[in-house]
Parts: structure tokens; sequence; C-alpha cells
């Protein structure tokens, strides 16, 4: 036993304090930041310019109704259009002009119109403007044809759908749409983190048994070890690595953007967030708002959520490490020749991705339940139901398949590895692999 | 006593019997070469004896007791394939070993620091691996190798690829840790090393012992009576004695044979008598290449 601690402790070591280790675990953070600060500024700096427009509505149709403040600053012209015109042209200040015809018939739904711009206008200012313009012939027409405000508000119904038995048990009014949206982000963020372990922490598992094994140190350490204690601290080792990677990240991460917001200021922070959204409208944001947002995500049963992901965690990461590692000790120096012996590595880890998604859409299906419970693919799926209350039956008969399979695959790669490790210049396939399982050493 | 009995041990692989049916013991407190051919199961045997692979039949007693992972503290093996972890330091990297060995840390150090000392080689302490020679590396592998005081020291292929400066200086130092009480095998396909510094071999070809016993009986047993002059001058005759047979004679250089050392005698003051000077005379023993390939016939170690 502490044998297996001083390979571990030598494992740890030897990566924590190598200098890609430091700059990995600094650099990451430190590249968040500039990307937060970059979108921000990009959001900022690409901020639609003041637009001054000076608009012909002879007939009166939006009711002089357009805002005369903000980046689109409508002005009225009092002249006839051929006069406006000229107005516009002689006036450098005018950045647009708009034309409102006449429509003759005041029931009509399309109202056309034209413009002249001194620069060619955006998409964006084009359906802004459209939208504004809209907005006031609407509000004329009501005025128009005196109908009660009130009245008019009451025909735009909303709908909302909730979750009978959650309102039962809560005695919360739930956000439906907002618990899946949460979930959602929260369950793919759980799955792309474990895949991301997956193939970063056991890729260098396997590097390291490979190092090994081409440096010939292997066999000086097993006159000392058992192979299995040999491969077992590795990869403790190395999940100690992860952990504290992680560990940083989570730290270093939100402190750096929080830096960077106080540097900059509450008004780029707002921005940059808003950029973070995906660049949602404000108006769209009456929906998703962040109080809301970040309220839902606290209410989520965090107690259940964090002790079965790191339960998931640790297993995924010993499943797959120890694939990794054996793959390794089969591989040797022929790296480029052996690729094959990749495949049943990343198959699983790709399916279980490629589930993600719909899982996510659809978390209790059927799909749902077999990849959560199906121990390759358990510890990407089930994290990310986590947050949608899947049955706890599932979860316990998940962990009972997972430490299970956590176990065999630990035996199983003891053996390949075993033998592997001591095996040079002999081009090996899964069909070879597959025989050393039953040779008795 | 015996610090090492090998009992009738069997290792099969798929398609071949690396280890056929050896049996040998090792007495406590000499050197003890194991030769043969490269492939001949040398490595084999040794990874039984320190318990990397396990014996399919027969046991291996070390000081007694049947091997397993707690007598692998009692031995010190290097291998053939041997290396380091590159980026380590020296010092880091033989405490590392030596608690592997079941070690202390404070223990380890003083050991680590009598070696360097012995070695002449403190101001490697700090240096990582990397920027070692192989030579150099090779002596940290020694160094790493008897560190712990294993009664039991394997040395597989000890010499390769070092320099006769530093193969000297091993050579020293085997023979040194040989007074001091240890017990070491010797295992090489270069028979012409062993000569010197084995007291006892044994000789493997094709997973069976070829031969085994002590260096001296061995040649006296292989010898074939066969004594050699070089005289002072061409000779015009040689004496013709009964029971002396001539078996070369060019120029001043003469190979005689026979069984009867009293004979032999004779023939040389016969020769003294014709007025000749003897520069020299001696007697010709079979050198462990010879005896082997006399053994074993060399088609098979030339595979």
């Amino acid at each position: 036993m502490s044998k297996l601690w001083t390979i571990a402790n030598r494992e740890y070591m030897v990566r924590v304090k190598s200098k890609s280790f430091i700059i990995a675990t600094l650099l990451t953070p430190i590249a968040f930041g500039v990307f937060f600060l970059v979108s921000g500024l990009i959001g900022y700096y690409s901020k639609d310019k003041t637009e001054i427009i000076l608009v012909s509505d002879s007939y009166n149709l939006t009711g002089e109704k357009l805002p005369s403040e903000g980046t689109y600053q409508f002005e009225y012209s009092d002249l006839d259009p051929e006069e406006s015109r000229k107005r516009y042209n002689e006036d450098e200040r005018y950045t647009t002009y708009i034309n409102i015809p006449p429509i003759a018939d005041s029931t009509a739904r399309k109202v056309q119109s034209t413009y002249l711009s001194r620069e060619k206008l955006g998409i964006n200012s084009i359906s802004r403007i459209e939208s504004e313009l809209a907005k006031a012939i609407r509000s004329q027409k009501i005025d128009d044809s005196e109908v009660d405000r009130a009245i008019l508000k009451s025909f735009d119904v909303k709908v909302n759908i909730e979750n009978a038995e959650f309102l039962e048990s809560s005695g919360k009014s739930s956000e439906s749409k907002l618990t899946s949206f949460v979930g959602y982000g929260l369950g793919f963020f759980m799955g792309f983190l474990m895949y991301m372990v997956i193939f970063i922490y056991g890729g260098m598992v396997m590097r390291s048994v490979m190092e090994e094994k081409i440096n010939r140190i292997v066999e000086v350490i097993i006159s000392s070890v058992k192979p299995f204690q040999l491969m077992l601290g590795k990869i403790i080792g190395v999940g100690g690595v992860g952990l504290t990677q992680l560990l940083f990240w989570i730290i270093l991460i939100p402190a750096i953007l929080m830096i960077i917001m106080t540097v900059i200021g509450g008004d780029a922070s707002q921005m940059a967030a808003m950029n973070a959204q995906g660049g949602i409208p404000p108006e769209q944001l009456d929906n998703i708002d962040f109080m809301r947002v970040a309220s839902e995500f606290l209410r989520l049963n965090w107690a259940m959520i964090i002790p079965v992901f790191i339960i998931f965690f640790l297993g995924g990461y010993f499943i797959y490490a120890s694939l990794f590692a054996a793959m390794g000790a089969a591989m040797g120096d022929d790296m480029g020749e052996s690729q094959s012996l990749m495949v049943p590595i990343i198959i699983p880890v790709i399916l279980a991705f490629v589930m993600l998604t719909p899982i996510l859409n659809n978390p209790n299906g059927n799909l749902a339940i077999f990849g959560s419970l199906f121990p390759l693919f358990s510890p990407i799926l089930m994290p990310a139901r986590l947050a949608f209350d899947p049955p706890w039956w599932q979860i316990a008969v998940s962990i009972i398949l997972l430490v299970g399979t956590v176990i065999g695959m630990i035996a199983l790669a003891g053996k390949i590895y075993r033998v592997g490790i001591l095996l040079y210049g002999k081009k090996i396939n899964l069909k070879e692999i597959a025989k050393w399982l039953f040779y008795k050493l | 006593m015996h610090i090492l009995s090998i009992q009738n041990v069997v290792k099969q692989y798929k398609n071949h019997r690396a280890v056929d049916g050896v049996s040998f013991d090792m007495k406590k407190g000499t050197i003890f070469g194991m030769l043969g051919p490269n492939g001949a199961g040398k490595t084999s045997l040794i990874r039984i004896i320190t318990s990397i692979t396990g014996a399919d039949e027969g046991q291996v007693l070390l000081e007694g007791v049947q091997v397993n992972q707690k007598t692998t503290e009692r031995i010190g093996y290097m291998p053939e394939e041997r290396g380091l972890y590159k980026k380590m330091k020296v010092g880091e990297h033989l405490i590392y070993l030596a608690l592997l060995k079941g070690l202390s840390k404070q223990k380890a150090k003083k050991k680590i620091a009598f070696w360097l000392e012995r070695f002449e080689i403190e101001s490697w302490k700090d240096k990582k691996v990397q920027e070692l020679s192989k030579g150099m590396q090779q002596k940290v592998q020694f160094i790493a190798t008897v560190l712990h005081e294993p009664p039991l020291i394997i040395l597989d292929e000890p010499f390769s690829g070092l320099d006769p400066v530093n193969t000297n200086i091993i050579k020293e130092e085997i023979r040194r840790l040989n007074d001091e009480g240890a017990s070491i095998i010797f295992s090489t396909h270069r028979m012409e090393s062993v000569e010197e510094i084995c007291e006892d071999i044994v000789m493997i070809n094709q997973g069976k012992i070829a031969l085994t016993g002590n260096v001296q009986t061995i040649k006296d047993q292989f010898k074939e009576n066969k004594y050699a002059f070089t005289l002072g001058e061409n000779p015009s005759h040689l004496p013709s004695i009964e029971g002396i047979e001539l078996i070369s004679n060019s120029g001043n250089d003469i190979v005689i044979q026979s069984t009867n050392t009293e004979q032999v005698n004779t023939f040389l003051k016969a020769v003294i008598d014709q007025g000749m000077m003897i520069k020299s005379f001696h007697e010709i023993l079979p050198s462990i290449n010879e005896i082997f390939i006399k053994l074993v016939g060399k088609s098979s170690i030339n595979e």
C-alpha cells in the first residue's frame, strides 16, 4: 500500500512541478479572460453608431411617434418629399432619409417605403428601423381606430404548462422552461467536462506508460513492485493532477473574469455578459433574465448532484484511464502503427458524446435510461441527466454497474498491462491483446 | 548454505519453453555466472527469481523461502533493458527507487550520499538524468541496484555499453560487494568476461542447463592434457618419448598432448638436454567459450 502511494506521489509530483503543467494551469484561465475581454470589446466597438434619420411622412402615418433619442434618432421633415430629399442631400448631419408614401387602403398590412443612406445600411440597422416604423404606425392605427388599448392587450395571451408533480411536491411555481434551460446547460457542461477529462488525462496516462516502456525503466520498477501497483499508482497520480488542475481552473477562471469586470467597469461587463449570451437582443432578455436563471440554478438539488457527479467523474476516469494504460503498454514505441488499438476507447466515448444532445432533449426517455445505465456511457450521460431529477433507483443501479465495471476494467487492464510492458519489437493487434487476458504469469 | 535454490523450474510461453526444468543451487557469498547465448532463457529465469513472472512448475527459494513480492526487497536487479526517468534529478530518482525497495527516506538519503561519494559523483545529485551520458547513467543504475544492500544482486549484462575504464570500475565494485558478503549473479552471453570474476557458473542453452559447477573444476574436466612450449630457437628435431604425442610444431611453438605428467617432465628434460632454451611452458586449459561450443555446437550460438 505504501509503495502504491510512493508511485502515485511521484507521478503526481513530477507532473505538478513540470513547466508544462504550470503553464497550462495558468494560461487556460488567462486565455478565458482574454477571450472574454476581446469578445466584450468586439461587442462594444461593433455597436451601431448613432443614425440620424430624416423622415418624410407627409400623410402622418406614424403620427410623429418615432423616437428622437437613442441609436436611431428620427427627425420629421415638414417639407414635401422632393424638398425633404434635397434637404437630406445638403445637410451632412443626416445619415439616412426615409420616405413613407401614402397607403390607399388603411387596412393594408404592408407599408412600402424607400430610403437613401450615405453608407449602405446593414441588415441589422434595416430591421431595427423597420421595427421602429412598424411600432409607430401600429400605435397610430390603434389611436385612429379608437380601440381601447386595455382590450387590445388582453388579446395577447400567453400559455404556460407546468409539471404538476413538481408543483405539488415543491409547492413552488416552477418555471419549467427555465428549469430545462438551466438543466440543459448544466448537463451539457458536465457531459462535456467528462469527455474532455477522459481524453486529456487518459491520454496523459497512456503517454506516461509508453514513455516508461520506451525508456526501459519499467523492468527496474517491476522488480520492486507488482506491475498492477505501478499501473494503479500511475492512474491515481495522474488523476490527482487532473483534480488539481480542475480545482485551479474552478478558482482562477471566475477570479480572472471578476477582475476583468471590475477593471473595465459595469458597463463593459454587462455588455460582455450579453455577448456571452450569444448576443440576445434586450427585448428577448425578458424571457431569460439573469436573476431568474441564477435563482433557478441555485434551486437545483446540489446535495444530490455534487456527490453523484464526483462518483461518476472518478468512475469514468478510472474506467478509461485503465483502458488507456493497457493500450499504452501494448503499443510501445510504434504508436503510429498501432492506432487501431485506440478504437475500443474512442468509439464508446464518441458514442456517448453523440447521445448527449438527444438525451438532454428528452432526459427521461428510453435512450437516456439506457445511456445512463450502460457503464461505458454512464460517466458522461448520467451527470447530464442529474439536473432533471432522474429516479433514484436508476442512479443507484447505474452506480453499482459503474463500480463493478471500474473494478473489472482495472483488473482487465492490469492483465494486458503486465504482458504488454515487457514485450518489445512486436506489432500488437486487438486479437493478440485478447489472448493476453488468459495468460498466467 | 545456499542463498538461492532453483528447483525444476519450467516456464512455458505460447510457442516455446523458455525455461525447461532448470535446477541448480547457488552458494552464499559467491559470484555466480549465468551463461548462454541470446534467447537461451536467462532473462526468463531471472524474471522468475525476481517475481516479475511466476514459474509454471518448480520453485525458487531465496534464503530458503519461496520467492514472492516481499523477497524482492532482498534482491537487487539490474536488467539488461534498463533505463531511468529522464526528467528526474539523480538524487530524487535514487530516493524513489530506494523507497520502492522498502527503504526509509532517511536511510535512503544516507546510502545515496555514501554511494555518490564512493563513485566520486556527488555533483550529479541535482543534475537531471537526461544531462548524463549513457555511461554515467549506468553508474546511477548500478547504485540504484545495490543501494538497499540486498544479499542477492543480479546483474544482467552489466558491462554492455560501458567503456573499458567504467567496466573496470564496476568490476571492482562487484568484487568489493562480494567481499562484503553479497552473493552476485552475473548473467551474460559474453563468456570470456566471466572467467576472471566468477567462481561458479551455470550454462543455459535452449531453456536447459548445459553445464553447471565450479569454473576451475569445469576447466579441468574439459582439458585435453595439452601443453604449449615456446622455444628460444627453431628445434632441429624434437625428442620422441613414449606417451607424448606431438600435436603441432610451427616454428618455435610446440604443442604436445599426454595424460601422463611424468612423461611431460621427461619430455621437457630431453628438450633442455638438447641445449635449447625454453621461453615459456604452460598447460592449455579450454576457455569457457570453447567448452560451451563443444557442448552445444556452434550452430545454436550463432542462431
